[in-house]
């Protein structure tokens, strides 16, 4: 079963609370993990340390104009490109669904932020590697809940099994659509397109505002995948080129065969006159 | 003036040693790049790790557990990384001086189209690029026949291409992400681009029939002036014309040994 | 012909050839690494030791536990006390402002200027001896009503009171000058009681909100309101929000935005109130409620007949049952329409000339001042009217900014009351608290007669509806006339006057005039920085604090707080600092008396005392049900940590004015009206204090009818990752991170005034009132399609001002805008509270 995280914009708040707590929480993984003291840890910007991240977003003209700000999160994508990409096979899924770097294992080539249709893996400067949303999975497969949705107070944040979380999720877009007249999808729910899958993160949100919350309706890097064609394209011209250098040769070889063969027979005859 | 010289000059002495520089060049490049391009080619990264799993390995001061599959993987693409780097860096050394002497001669490039230009030219010249290879006949051409110039003319702009985007991806902070993104793009097109073309290239530097012409790139330069005469004969008929040569009457060509 | 060539062969290279090939082809299936699982680090989670804490990164004292690990806070967690449980990302942050290097660490004596910020290292000793001389001085030269005290959230909750109460001075004032002083007043006025946290709106429950004058998701308080609103928005709560700039906080998916210009809410309110009457709107079950059937004489506003004699006060009304004059109490059928004939004089009831009050406005006037269509305001009344009793119109928060807001607020109380939505399930309830025991010492309460406060009050025109708590720069001002005499010393126990309270150089003149400033403190404000002697005491997470119950919360809630860790960074506990002045200043038996069981115990004294208060007194606010669930012992209640009960059904609430009703005419304001007429013929704001609906332009206003092309009028909101201007937000790297990227420092116009003006984004401007050209200070523009176009909009609490105080903050950012810091001190009429946003400003960029 997997583990879901969900994000309904219509009952946050925008107070960043999560964005703090993630944060924080990671100032003190810092400190069990990496040995930086926790009173040295907050006393640094850290900007590797936010996972999630605040867009802000003006929607319109004055006076029918609105301002929203975007949720930049890790998806957790079912198809996670940046788990498929990655060079030094950094990135793997937890047995939950979590999608997580491993930072030993990452060597900073960005290919995972290059891949990323959502451009969420960010590239820490101080530490060279690439870094960005865990899951918090050290405390789910503890027993707790991901440091933003603890935080969250108006439970715009919540996660859980998936079953769970979708079956509340259906039952806030039922009052949403009822009572606000307009159309809510659960992005992510379903499979998006081929390229991410279904998410491990999904978000409520009013169809036509999909997009300004980064809902994307086709996630995908189009030089990115025309660069995975390129391989497929390059392993087979690889191979047509060695196989019509072979057949070149062989027939070079045969031909040759036939020349010293005519060659032979010319210089017998003429030492035979 | 030479008189009856017994060879032509075919390659500088710059030209061959930028080639034969290039060459390595190459070799370390495509090696450090593959499994960064694909992780079909991740052993070639954990290859790379050798030295420093056995110093980590053995050496428990530097690794106390040994290091996993990863760790090594991880290792060994660092170090390809660097590599790549500094071999791109001597590249761009090196190319720089042959790219300003190439461009200041560049009105006699020998890759530039002969007399006609055109479709019908280019037919002509894949035409004959059959007879020869093909039916190992002989055919009027230049010093290189259009095939050579084609790929030319393409490797000029895939190394062209996969340099700037290298150079983007070097300092990918200086660049917006659209930028980064299009140079990774850009730099797997031309490899493969180059990597295509290379098999090819490889394939026919190694053919006996044009192994004159190995020759001349991997030891002086020169190439027999009976060859020139005999297999580049608007390439010799050129010369002649300049230099003022004394042309032999050109002789019954000889099949390619 | 050559058989063998030099260099490759031809069957080496087919070998070669073939080799290569083989690999080649090998290499193609993919042997994609996989990284090895990475091993859960050995979780603390779980394990770490958890102390209930009452956050104080703000004012609201939510609980929260924090989490320690090997004597260090590594998280704060919020405390699931009940269903509307919460905390935000201030104390998500608190660590950084625990183990903040910017930190005061020593006792500090000045050196330099006052504001310069130059101060030399004291021992404890010296700093303490210093304090407690000059007090002591004081209080033996006869004059301890010199000092004021001037505390928020201090590290000596409640004990500082009692000390500086004991100590003689009745000067202690309060905070909310530019808050909540008004709210509190308006609600006083027409219920008879109240504060701003006295009620929540039931967002839940609601079918339609209007909300004008709070933002509850800027500046959220999570414990209480803001789990509350978040529940009402996953409940697809329709909303009205009337704000000059667009809150997304509270409506970035789906609201109805009103922009409005700053300080004509009133006007709106009015709009508003205007169709409810004209289209009937009234919930006639209410009216018997409220005195709006007193018989009024329309000259003076009075009421015929008001006895004063009986409790409640009763007053006279035309019984149509009867036909006849009677007290309320005894009428049958009170008339609440008509005009009638007492002693020669016509009257009216209270509702009819209300009702022509309203009625008789041009809503196309008040269309035109605050620039909401006249179909919205009508639409307003009109949801309000569809949805009720399951409506409420929210009683604001920090609505004390313009002249006019006092009027505004009473507007929504009006509304909230007639349309029948007060004390109703989906409309307005009453929070709940808990009532403690006091402290295990009985304090003596200090002379009041010496109250500068109260002097003004009863000396001064514009004091009319002021207090003698709130409306601390009557202090300011004395300084600077000397009346009724000169505050000789200012101790600051948490307040930042200079940061927080509108008067610019009128205060930082009085901060640099009065004799002595001493401030307990362990962050930098612009108000420490005037300090004579600063002494760094502790956060709330490094030591105990009484108990606690005063949330914005439906449900009551003990609030527990204890130390978490030891103090850092040199700082010491607030009680302690208190007993050591204490102990210099008061005599050996006061002392004994007072003071030495808080030294040798510590709270638990104060502890068992308030505990007690709950338990055995009968007073406590509970149920006994609720009592039932409570911790048994003291001890129980300390391990548990902050406790809550669950919500409770909504009971009708009952008005505690002198009448007994919901003076919805005010006779309050109708007896002040007439005093003021009578002795202060010259005041000019004699109509601020109708009791009938009037229309009234804010200050703003009436000096620019037309904004030129450069002049804006401010506003401001709040961030939810600042506190104020302190320093546990402001300079705070885990938050500052977050203002970056959403500017929150910088300021912000609308674009088509921008483009008027060729200014772009990230420009830094310059920005001043007319009046003090030379006091001019900068930020970065932001330009913006949500704000409306009159307005330039700011965060609160962000940016430098005109002080120092930046230079001793590392992260908080150099430049951007304290309103505050600009003009002079500006009274609103009869609250007094301050009207910081009622002004101009011009703005130019910097070049």
């Amino acid at each position: 079963m997997r583990y879901l995280n969900m994000y309904d914009s219509i009952s946050c708040l925008n107070c960043l609370a999560c964005m703090s707590a993630c944060s924080m929480e990671n100032r003190m993984r810092l400190e069990r993990d990496a040995g930086v003291s926790i009173e040295r840890g907050v006393n640094e910007y850290l900007p590797g340390s936010y996972y999630l991240r605040p867009w802000r977003r003006e929607v319109g003209k004055y006076p029918d104009s609105r301002f929203l700000v975007a949720f930049e999160h890790c998806r957790h994508c079912e198809n996670a490109q940046c788990l498929i990409h990655c060079p030094a096979g950094a990135i793997e899924r937890r047995p939950m669904g979590q999608v997580v770097i491993n930072p030993s294992a990452c060597i900073g080539c960005r290919t995972c932020r290059d891949v990323c249709p959502f451009d969420i893996p960010i590239y820490d400067n101080q530490t060279g590697k690439a870094r960005k949303c865990i899951g918090c999975y050290d405390r789910v497969e503890s027993g707790m809940q991901p440091a933003c949705v603890t935080a969250c107070p108006s439970r715009a944040l919540i996660s859980g099994p998936e079953d769970i979380v979708l079956a509340e999720g259906e039952d806030r877009i039922a009052i949403y659509s009822k009572r606000l007249g307009r159309d809510y999808i659960i992005y992510g729910k379903d499979k998006i397109n081929r390229v991410v899958g279904r998410l491990g993160w999904v978000s409520i949100a009013a169809r036509e505002d999909a997009e300004y919350y980064d809902l994307f309706a086709r996630p995908a890097k189009a030089t990115m995948i025309a660069r995975d064609g390129l391989k497929m394209g390059g392993a087979v011209g690889a191979a047509c080129v060695v196989a019509g250098a072979a057949l070149h040769g062989l027939y070079l070889f045969a031909k040759r065969k036939d020349q010293v063969k005519a060659a032979e027979h010319d210089t017998k005859e003429n030492a035979d006159e | 003036m030479n008189e009856h010289p017994e060879t032509i000059v075919a390659f500088t002495q710059l030209q061959r040693s930028y080639h034969n520089h290039v060459l390595h060049y190459m070799i370390f490049f495509i090696i450090t790049g593959l499994p960064l391009l694909s992780t079909s080619f991740s052993f070639i990264g954990s290859f790379f790790a050798i030295p420093y799993d056995f110093l980590g390995g053995a050496y428990p001061v530097l690794s106390a557990s040994g290091l996993t599959d990863n760790e090594r993987l991880s290792a060994g693409l660092q170090v390809a990384r660097v590599i790549h780097r500094i071999t791109a860096l001597l590249f761009v050394v090196h190319t720089i001086p042959f790219v300003v002497v190439q461009l200041i001669h560049v009105r006699s490039w020998a890759i530039w189209p002969e007399d006609s230009w055109g479709p019908a030219a280019l037919f002509r010249g894949i035409k004959g690029l059959w007879v020869n290879y093909v039916c190992f006949g002989h055919v009027r051409i230049g010093k290189f026949n259009v095939g050579q110039k084609l790929f030319a003319w393409t490797m000029i702009l895939a190394v062209t291409a996969i340099t700037l985007s290298g150079f983007v991806l070097m300092f990918r902070d200086q660049f917006s992400e659209g930028v980064q993104e299009f140079s990774r793009f850009v730099h797997a097109a031309s490899f493969v681009t180059i990597g295509v073309f290379l098999i090819v290239h490889l394939y026919l530097a190694l053919l006996p029939m044009n192994r004159p012409s190995l020759y001349a790139m991997f030891r002086d330069g020169g190439l027999p002036t009976d060859y020139v005469r005999s297999h580049h004969a608007l390439w010799y008929e050129n010369l002649t014309r300049k230099k003022g040569i004394d042309p032999k009457p050109a002789e019954k060509a000889e099949h390619s040994v | 012909m050559k058989r063998e060539e030099k260099g490759i062969s031809r069957r080496s290279f087919l070998k070669a050839s073939s080799a290569a090939g083989i690999t080649a082809l090998s290499a193609i299936p993919s042997s994609q690494a996989h990284a090895a699982p990475l091993r859960v680090p050995g979780a603390e989670y779980g394990r770490e030791k958890k102390v209930p804490v009452m956050c104080q990164m703000c004012a609201q004292f939510c609980p929260a536990n924090a989490c320690v690990k090997d004597g260090k806070v590594i998280r704060l967690e919020p405390s699931p006390v009940h269903e509307y449980s919460g905390t935000c990302g201030r104390s998500r942050a608190a660590a950084a402002a625990l183990y903040s290097t910017d930190r005061i660490t020593t006792p500090l004596i000045r050196t330099g200027e006052r504001g310069e910020g130059k101060f030399r290292q004291a021992s404890w000793e010296e700093a303490l001896d210093l304090i407690g001389q000059k007090l002591k001085k004081l209080r033996d030269d006869g004059e301890p009503e010199k000092v004021s005290l001037f505390s928020r959230c201090s590290s000596a909750m409640v004990w500082d009171l009692t000390f500086f109460e004991l100590f003689g001075t009745p000067n202690i004032v309060s905070y909310g000058d530019t808050c909540f002083e008004v709210v509190g007043r308006s609600s006083q006025t027409i219920l008879g009681f109240g504060s701003a946290g006295t009620h929540s709106s039931d967002y839940e429950n609601a079918d339609y909100g209007l909300i004008v004058g709070k933002n509850l998701g800027g500046a959220i308080i999570p414990h209480g309101w803001g789990a509350q609103f978040g529940k009402g928005l996953r409940h697809g709560l329709p909303l009205t929000v009337v704000d000059p700039r667009h809150p997304n906080e509270m409506a970035q998916s789906y609201a109805e935005w009103l922009p409005i210009r700053p300080g004509t809410d009133l006007s709106f309110l009015l709009g508003v109130l205007h169709f409810v009457f004209r289209k009937e709107y009234i919930n006639k079950d209410v009216l018997p409620k409220t005195n709006l059937d007193a018989l009024i004489d329309p000259k003076t506003l009075l009421p015929v007949h008001l006895d004063k004699a009986v409790k409640p006060n009763d007053y006279l009304v035309f019984d149509t049952a009867t036909q006849s004059f009677v007290m309320s109490r005894a009428a049958a059928a009170p008339a609440y329409e008509g005009s009638y004939e007492y002693n020669g004089v016509t009257v009216q009831p209270a509702m009819a000339l209300m009702k022509k009050s309203l009625v008789d406005l041009d809503p196309q006037k008040l269309s035109a001042t605050c620039t909401i269509p006249v179909s919205r305001m009508e639409s307003v009344a009109d949801k309000l009217h569809a949805a009720a009793p399951k409506a409420f119109v929210e009683i604001g928060y920090r609505w004390t900014r313009h002249t006019t807001d006092f009027r505004a607020q009473v507007c929504v109380h009006t509304l909230n009351i007639l349309l029948g939505l007060y004390g109703h399930e989906g409309g307005v309830l009453l929070n709940r608290n808990v009532h403690f025991g006091g402290l295990p010492v009985e304090f003596p309460k200090p002379d009041m007669s010496k109250s500068i406060l109260k002097w003004k009050i009863d000396n001064q025109a514009e004091r009319w509806l002021a207090s003698t708590v709130e409306g601390r720069a009557g202090i300011i001002q004395a300084v600077l006339d000397g009346k009724p005499y000169k505050p000789k010393m200012f101790f600051l126990w948490g307040q930042d006057i200079v940061a927080g309270t509108a008067g610019g150089k009128d205060i930082t003149d009085a901060f640099k005039s009065v004799e002595s400033i001493i401030a307990v403190s362990p962050f930098w404000s612009d108000s420490v920085m005037y300090a004579d002697i600063i002494v760094p005491g502790c956060t709330f997470l490094e030591q105990d604090q009484p108990f606690f119950s005063y949330y914005k919360s439906l449900i009551p809630v003990i609030g527990v707080s204890r130390k978490a860790v030891e103090p850092v960074m040199g700082s010491r506990d607030g009680y302690w600092i208190l007993c050591q002045i204490a102990k210099r200043v008061l005599t050996g038996d006061e002392y004994n008396r007072y003071f030495l069981q808080l030294e040798k115990e510590g709270m638990r004294p104060t502890w068992e005392s308030q505990f007690a208060g709950v338990t055995e007194h009968g007073n406590s606010g509970l149920t006994p049900e609720e009592l039932s669930t409570l911790p048994r012992t003291l001890d129980d209640l300390l391990e548990h940590g902050s406790w809550g009960t669950r919500r409770s059904v909504p009971s009708p609430i009952p008005p505690k004015t002198a009448t007994g009703k919901f003076e919805v005419y005010s006779f309050e304001l109708a007896l002040k009206f007439d005093m003021l007429g009578a002795t202060y013929p010259d005041y000019a704001d004699r109509i601020f204090a109708s009791p009938l609906p009037v229309l009234l332009e804010p200050r703003w206003m009436l000096q620019k009818p037309k904004l030129g092309d450069d002049e804006f009028v401010p506003a401001t909101g709040f961030t939810p990752l600042s506190s104020f201007a302190g320093a546990q937000a402001r300079d705070n790297p885990i938050l500052v991170a977050l203002h970056h990227r959403m500017r929150y420092a910088n300021v912000f116009i609308n674009e088509e005034r921008a483009l008027r003006l060729g200014l772009i984004e990230g420009d830094l401007v310059e920005i001043w009132m007319q009046e003090h050209p030379d006091e001019k200070q900068q930020a970065v523009l932001s330009v913006s399609q949500i704000i409306h176009p009159d307005v330039l909009f700011s965060y609160h609490g962000l940016g430098k001002g005109l002080q120092k105080t930046t230079e001793k903050m590392q992260y908080a950012r150099k430049n951007g805008l304290n309103l505050n810091h600009f003009g002079r001190l500006r009274f609103s009429p009869g609250v007094c509270g301050h009207t910081p946003q009622d002004i101009v400003l011009k703005i130019r960029k910097v070049s």
